[in-house]
C-alpha cells in the first residue's frame, strides 16, 4: 500500500509542475534566434523541392520550358531566404562554416584534377581526358 | 493497483480538462504561459495514462482476479503472453488503450512542436485535449477497468481461444494506432481553419504523423484478414463484415487524403477536400471505433458489444458538425489557387484517384450503416452481404489499379506527346504482352483473372520504370553510385518512391484476390476415417481421429494425408476441434501452404465414438501472395515514412517553418 501511495504521490507531484511551471518559470525563446531558425529550416526545405523539382525533370515529370521557370522561381526563393538570413545575423556561423566547407571542398576537388594521374601533365578541371597522354580522367569528387 | 489505477485515471481526466479549458483561453487570449500551461498538462495526462496503463498490466500479470477485468478476460492456465494481450481484449482495456495512445501521440505532437508551428499550436492542443477528454470519460465512468469484485473467483473464466492468436499482440495495436493517428490531421486541420493558416504548412507538419497513421491501419486491417483466414475456418480473409468495414472506412477517407494533399503541396489546388478529408477521417476512426464498440449491427466481432454506442455515436457527429462549420465559415479563403492546366496531367489523375476513394467510402459506409437505417425507418431488418460490396467494389477497384498504373506516368499541368510516348512505352508493351500470353495461356476463359493479372503486369511495369528511371537519374547526373543512388532514391524522395512501392503491394494483394476468389474450390462431406475427398487434383485422406486432454482444453485431432495429381505423397495435414473450459467450441483450421495455393481443411462434428467426421476442404490459389503483397505494402509504407535525415542542420536545431508562397500558387504566366 505504501508503494502504491508513494507512486501515486510522485504522480501528482509531477503533473501538477508540469501544469504549473509555465506560469511559474515561462519558456521563451529569443525571437531573433527562432527566426533565424525558422529561415535556415525554410532554406533546408526549399533546396529539397529543388532537388524533387530536378528530379521531376530528369525522370520525365516536368516539361523543360516549365522545370526553368520553376526552378528559377525556386532559386529565387532560397537567395531571398539566404539574404534575409544574413539581415539578422550577418556572420551567421552555421552559414559561414557551410560555405566554407563548400569552398575547401571545391579547391580539393580543382585540385586533385591539376595533374593527371599517368602522365603529371597538367589539365583542366573540365576536361574528360589528359591532354598529354590521353588517358581517361576520372572525376573523384562531385562538387555541386 | 486498481487504486493507483483509478487514481492515474482520475488525475488525467483533471488534466485534460485543464488542457481543454486553460488551452482554450490561452489560444483565445494569446497568453503563452497558458498555452505551454495546457501543453504540460497533455504531458502530464500521458504520464497518468502510462500509469494506469501499466497498473492494469500489473494486475493481468499478477493474476488478481479480485479486478473484474482480469476474472473476466483471464485466467490462471493462460500463458503471461497472452494474460498481458487480454489488455485490450475487452471493451474497458481497448478504450484505456485508445486514451493512452493517443495522450503519447498528443505530448509527441507538443514536443515536436515546442519551437515550430507555434501560431498553430494553441488549437491542436486543445482540440487533441478534447478527444482525449473524451475517451477518458468513457474509461472513467463507461468502462473501467479496475472495478473491483466484492469476492474474487479462483479462477478467471479466460480468453476466448479465437483471440490466442499471436495476431492479438499485432491487429488490435496496430488498428487502434492508426485510428489514433488520425487525431493529429484532424488537430491541425482545426487549427489550421480556427487561425486561417490555410496554406500548405499544417499539411507539411502531420505529413509523417499521418504516413505513419496509414501504415499502421493498413497493417492493422491486413493482419486482421490474416488473422480471420487462418483462425475462423470459413476459408475467407474478408467477410464485408460491419466491423471490418469500420477499419476500411478511415484507411479509405485517409487514403484520399494522403493522394489529395500531394496536389495541394504542388498545384494549391484541392484545399476544401483535404480539410474535408482530414475531418472525414477521423470521424469515421470514431465511428469505427462506435461499430466496434455499440455492438449494434451484428459482427463477427460480437465480443465487444456494450452500451456506450450514443455517445460515441455523439461524438463522431459533433467532430463533423465542427469540422463542417469551420470549413464553411472558411469557404472564401480556401479558393484554389491553381488550376488543373490540362485533362491529361496528373493532377486531373489525382483529382480521380480522390474521387474513386470517395466514392468507395461511400458505398462501404452505405452498406455498412444501411441495415441500422432501415430498421430505424421502415422497422424491417435487413443485413447488406458480400454481393453488394463486391459488386459495386469490384469495377471502382479496376478503375483504381488502372489509374495506378496511368497517374505517375503523367506529368505535372499537361502531358506531351512525347513524355506520353516516353513514359508508357513499355508498360504498355509489358501489359501488351501480359494479356496476349495470358489470354493464349487459359484459351479465352477467365477472363476477369486475365484482365486483372494484365492491369498489375502493367502497374508492376510502371514502379519498375519509375524506380529504374529515378536510380538512373541518380548515378548518370548526381554521380552516384547505384548502391548510393538506392538509398538516396528514397532518402531524399520517400514519398514519391515509397508510393510505387505500396502501388505495387497493392495491385499484387487485389491480382491475388481476383484470382482466389475466381479459382477458389471447396467440398464438405461427413467423411469416416480412412476415407479420402478429392480436390483440385489433390487427394486428401482422413487418416486418423484422436483426441489431447489438457487442463485448459480437449481437442478432436484429425490426421488428413495428402497426395498430389500424380499420387505423390505430400505429407499430412493436423485440424482440431477443441472445447475450452468455459468457452464455445472451436475448430483449429489445418493448412499446406505453398507459393501457389493452399490447402485448407476444417474439420467439425467429429464422433469419435463413429470415427466420422464432418470434413471441410478449400483449394485456395494465390493465397500467398496475397500475404507477399502485405508485406510489400507495409515495407512501402514504412519506405515513405521513414524519418530519412537528409540536409538537415542537425538534432539539436529544431526545425521551424514560415509560411512561404507555394511556387506553384503563383499566377500562371500567358504566352
Amino acid at each position: 500500500m505504501i508503494p502504491v501511495a508513494i507512486g501515486a504521490f510522485l504522480l501528482l507531484v509531477t503533473v501538477v509542475t508540469l501544469i504549473a511551471r509555465p506560469f511559474i518559470a515561462p519558456v521563451t525563446y529569443e525571437e531573433d534566434a527562432a527566426s533565424l531558425e525558422q529561415l535556415r529550416a525554410n532554406r533546408i526545405r526549399l533546396r529539397a523541392q529543388l532537388r524533387e523539382l530536378d528530379m521531376d525533370f530528369e525522370t520525365g515529370k516536368l516539361a523543360s520550358d516549365e522545370y526553368e521557370k520553376l526552378r528559377g522561381r525556386r532559386l529565387q526563393q532560397i537567395e531571398r531566404t539566404t539574404r534575409a538570413m544574413r539581415e539578422i545575423e550577418p556572420t551567421d556561423p552555421a552559414f559561414d562554416a557551410d560555405l566554407e566547407r563548400r569552398i575547401a571542398a571545391r579547391k580539393q576537388a580543382l585540385q586533385r584534377l591539376a595533374t593527371c594521374s599517368s602522365c603529371n601533365a597538367a589539365i583542366d578541371h573540365d576536361d574528360r581526358f589528359c591532354r598529354g597522354c590521353g588517358a581517361e580522367l576520372q572525376i573523384t569528387a562531385q562538387v555541386r | 493497483m486498481t487504486l493507483l489505477g483509478n487514481f492515474a485515471l482520475l488525475l488525467a481526466l483533471i488534466a485534460g480538462g485543464w488542457a481543454v479549458v486553460v488551452g482554450f483561453a490561452g489560444a483565445r487570449s494569446g497568453r503563452e504561459s497558458a498555452v505551454r500551461s495546457a501543453e504540460g498538462a497533455m504531458k502530464g495526462a500521458a504520464l497518468a495514462l502510462s500509469v494506469a496503463a501499466a497498473a492494469l498490466v500489473v494486475a493481468l500479470v499478477r493474476k488478481d482476479f479480485s479486478v473484474e477485468y482480469v476474472a473476466q478476460y483471464t485466467s490462471s492456465s493462460l500463458s503471461t503472453f497472452y494474460r498481458v494481450g487480454a489488455f485490450w481484449a475487452g471493451q474497458a482495456g481497448s478504450l484505456l488503450l485508445w486514451a493512452w495512445v493517443l495522450s503519447l501521440v498528443g505530448a509527441g505532437v507538443i514536443y515536436q512542436n515546442r519551437a515550430r508551428n507555434r501560431d498553430l499550436m494553441p488549437w491542436v492542443t486543445v482540440t487533441i485535449a478534447v478527444v482525449l477528454v473524451f475517451f477518458t470519460v468513457l474509461v472513467a465512468f463507461y468502462a473501467n477497468p479496475f472495478v473491483r469484485l466484492p469476492v474474487a473467483p479462483a479462477d478467471g473464466q479466460g480468453l476466448n481461444p479465437l483471440l490466442q492468436n499471436y495476431g492479438q499482440w499485432v491487429h488490435p495495436i496496430a488498428l487502434y494506432m492508426g485510428f489514433v493517428g488520425f487525431t493529429v490531421p484532424f488537430a491541425f486541420a482545426v487549427a489550421s481553419l480556427v487561425t486561417g493558416r490555410l496554406g500548405d504548412r499544417w499539411i507539411r507538419s502531420v505529413r509523417r504523423w499521418t504516413l505513419w497513421a496509414w501504415v499502421l491501419l493498413t497493417a492493422g486491417i491486413l493482419f486482421g484478414a490474416r488473422w480471420a483466414y487462418v483462425e475462423l475456418g470459413w476459408g475467407g480473409y474478408w467477410a464485408w463484415d460491419p466491423v471490418e468495414n469500420a477499419s476500411l472506412l478511415p484507411w479509405l477517407a485517409g487514403t484520399a487524403y494522403l493522394h489529395s494533399v500531394v496536389v495541394q503541396e504542388k498545384r494549391g489546388m484541392l484545399k476544401v477536400w483535404n480539410v474535408g478529408l482530414a475531418v472525414g477521417t477521423f470521424a469515421l476512426s470514431i465511428f469505427g471505433t462506435f461499430l466496434t464498440r455499440s455492438g449494434i449491427i451484428s459482427s463477427v466481432h460480437a465480443f465487444a458489444e456494450s452500451s456506450m454506442g450514443p455517445l460515441l455515436i455523439g461524438f463522431t457527429f459533433v467532430a463533423i458538425a465542427v469540422g463542417t462549420a469551420l470549413i464553411v465559415w472558411r469557404l472564401p479563403e480556401l479558393r484554389a489557387t491553381g488550376r488543373i492546366g490540362s485533362v491529361v496531367s496528373r493532377e486531373s489523375a489525382f483529382v480521380l484517384t480522390n474521387l474513386l476513394f470517395v466514392a468507395m467510402t461511400i458505398v462501404v459506409f452505405w452498406g455498412t450503416v444501411y441495415p441500422i437505417v432501415s430498421e430505424a425507418i421502415r422497422g424491417v431488418e435487413v443485413s447488406v452481404g458480400p454481393p453488394f460490396f463486391q459488386a459495386l467494389m469490384a469495377p471502382l477497384a479496376v478503375i483504381t489499379i488502372a489509374l495506378v498504373g496511368t497517374c505517375p506516368l503523367l506529368a505535372w499541368r499537361r502531358a506531351s506527346g512525347r513524355h506520353l510516348k516516353r513514359n508508357f512505352a513499355v508498360p504498355l508493351a509489358v501489359g501488351g504482352v501480359s494479356f496476349i500470353a495470358l489470354a493464349v495461356l487459359n484459351r479465352g476463359a477467365h477472363l476477369v483473372i486475365v484482365v486483372i493479372l494484365t492491369l498489375t503486369a502493367f502497374v508492376l511495369a510502371t514502379v519498375v520504370t519509375e524506380i529504374w528511371r529515378g536510380l538512373s537519374a541518380r548515378h548518370h547526373h548526381h554521380g552516384e553510385s547505384w548502391g548510393r543512388a538506392i538509398v538516396n532514391l528514397f532518402a531524399f524522395t520517400p514519398r514519391r518512391y515509397g508510393g510505387p512501392v505500396v502501388h505495387a503491394g497493392i495491385v499484387v494483394m487485389i491480382a491475388a484476390i481476383t484470382f482466389n476468389v475466381g479459382l477458389k474450390q471447396q467440398r464438405e462431406l461427413q467423411l469416416p476415417v480412412g476415407d479420402s475427398l478429392e480436390i483440385a487434383g489433390y487427394t486428401v485422406t482422413f487418416s486418423d481421429l484422436t483426441f489431447e486432454q489438457t487442463p485448459v482444453k480437449f481437442a478432436l485431432i484429425g490426421t488428413f494425408g495428402v497426395t498430389g495429381p500424380d499420387g505423390e505423397a505430400l505429407g499430412t495435414i493436423r485440424a482440431e476441434q477443441a472445447e475450452y473450459t468455459g468457452q464455445q467450441r472451436i475448430t483449429e483450421v489445418g493448412m499446406r501452404s505453398t507459393l501457389g495455393s493452399d490447402l485448407y481443411v476444417v474439420m467439425s462434428n467429429a464422433d469419435p465414438s463413429q470415427r466420422v467426421a464432418t470434413v471441410l476442404v478449400f483449394h485456395e490459389p494465390g493465397v500467398f501472395w496475397i500475404w507477399m503483397g502485405m508485406v510489400i505494402v507495409v515495407l512501402g509504407g514504412v519506405l515513405a515514412a521513414w524519418p530519412w535525415r537528409t540536409d538537415r542542420p542537425g538534432r539539436s536545431v529544431p526545425e521551424l517553418e514560415l509560411e512561404l508562397p507555394n511556387v506553384f500558387e503563383e499566377p500562371e504566366v500567358t504566352r
